[in-house]
């Protein structure tokens, strides 16, 4: 849930990172992180299996720069993709303004995507929320390799909503920062919006 | 989306003295409200530590302790210890919204900590129900000012 603070003038607000097992989600976040400067950033935090498999989750603070002398502050989140963790994806996934789905491109895990997807919006929907409620963007990731399936097929397969949609390679960071700031931006105009209703 | 939490600036200042209270009469270290979902709503305390990696770590605990609860089929635990031999943390539920932690050390106790939170949480209590009794009017003055142009600046350079 996002939290507006007036007395340290600051917007903070939840992302979390979905998708399955080794699509690359930690990977977004240690590129953020190594490009981002000192002072905009807080500490990143991985809990993780002994062999680099996310366990509860990954954690980094940035801040986005200010809008009316207010901070906008983003709490990125990763959830563990190994199938047999559903118990704590469903736990970080409480609260969230907005949601990344990082899918692997990659032909061999394409069941491991709508599962995972199906995974989310079940998760969502636990909390009252679905993927049309919510801010959200996809990731293509992986797009560098040879067995990277055909972008069109994604698209059909995994975004029939059209939602805003991101080709990447989250090692050499090609669409981290678009896919980021485009979830950010989603998450600030519905911010706006909830506010206007009222 | 659910609404934001907002806090004003003479809400902080009754959370200030509430929570110094505590930190005084606990004799503890630290003292944190966080939200559940892992943001850091105030803090006291001399200790220099990374409030923000607390609170996400804390969070995290709880809502795996929360989950465990649910498993062998027990209400949400009301409160976690985290015993170390030199410095403890105290976290307990306020309210279905909110996490109070203490941190302590050997000038203080788990009994003297759990005896003064007594008092913190009930005034905690009243606190957070007069947040959520305020007029959502009261909320709008930054957003209503806001412009798309505002949101598209901040995302301007690449
Ligand atoms: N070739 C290539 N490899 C990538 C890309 N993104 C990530 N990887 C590699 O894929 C592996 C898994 O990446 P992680 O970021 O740990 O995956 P994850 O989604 O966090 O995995 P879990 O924590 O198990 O859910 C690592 O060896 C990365 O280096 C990419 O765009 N291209
Ligand atoms: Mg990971």
């Amino acid at each position: 849930m996002s939290f507006i603070n007036y007395s340290s003038r600051e917007i903070n607000c939840k992302i979390v990172y979905y998708g399955p097992g080794l699509c690359g989600k930690t990977t977004n976040l240690q590129y953020i992180y190594a490009k981002t400067l000192p002072e905009a950033k807080g500490k990143m935090i991985s809990l993780e299996t002994g062999t680099e498999r996310t366990l509860l989750f990954d954690f980094l603070p940035i801040s986005l720069g200010e809008i009316r002398g207010f901070k906008t502050r983003f709490h990125l989140f990763t959830v563990p993709g190994q199938v047999f963790y559903e118990a704590s994806r469903k736990l970080i996934l409480k609260g969230v303004d907005g949601v990344v789905f990082v899918a692997d491109s990659q032909v061999e895990r394409l069941d491991a995507n709508i599962e995972s997807l199906e995974s989310l919006q079940r998760n969502l929907a636990e909390y009252g929320e679905n993927l049309s409620t919510i801010p959200f963007v996809i990731q293509y990731n992986k797009r560098d390799l040879p067995n990277a399936v055909d972008l069109g097929y994604l698209q059909e397969v995994l975004n029939a909503r059209g939602v805003q949609s991101f080709e990447a390679v989250a090692t050499t960071g090609d669409g981290v920062f678009d896919t980021l700031k485009a979830v950010a931006k989603q998450v600030l105009v519905r911010l706006k919006q909830t506010q206007r209703a009222k | 989306m659910r609404p934001p939490f907002v806090l004003f600036q003479e809400e902080s200042q009754r959370l200030s003295a509430l929570c110094e209270a505590l930190l005084r009469g606990a004799h503890a270290r630290g003292v944190f409200l966080l939200h559940r979902d892992g943001q850091v709503i105030a803090q006291w305390g001399d200790l220099p530590l990374d409030t923000t990696a607390l609170a996400s770590l804390v969070a995290g605990a709880v809502a795996a302790a929360g989950g465990l609860a649910q498993l062998v089929g027990e209400a949400p635990f009301p409160a976690l210890l985290h015993e170390g031999a030199r410095r403890s943390l105290h976290t307990s539920l306020v309210g279905d919204k909110l996490l109070l932690v203490v941190l302590f050390d050997e000038r203080s106790s788990p009994a003297l900590v759990r005896l003064k939170l007594k008092d913190a949480h009930r005034d905690l209590l009243a606190l957070s129900e007069d947040l959520a009794a305020r007029p959502l009017r009261a909320l709008t003055p930054l957003f209503a000012e806001l412009s798309d142009d505002d949101i598209d600046d901040l995302f301007g350079e690449s």
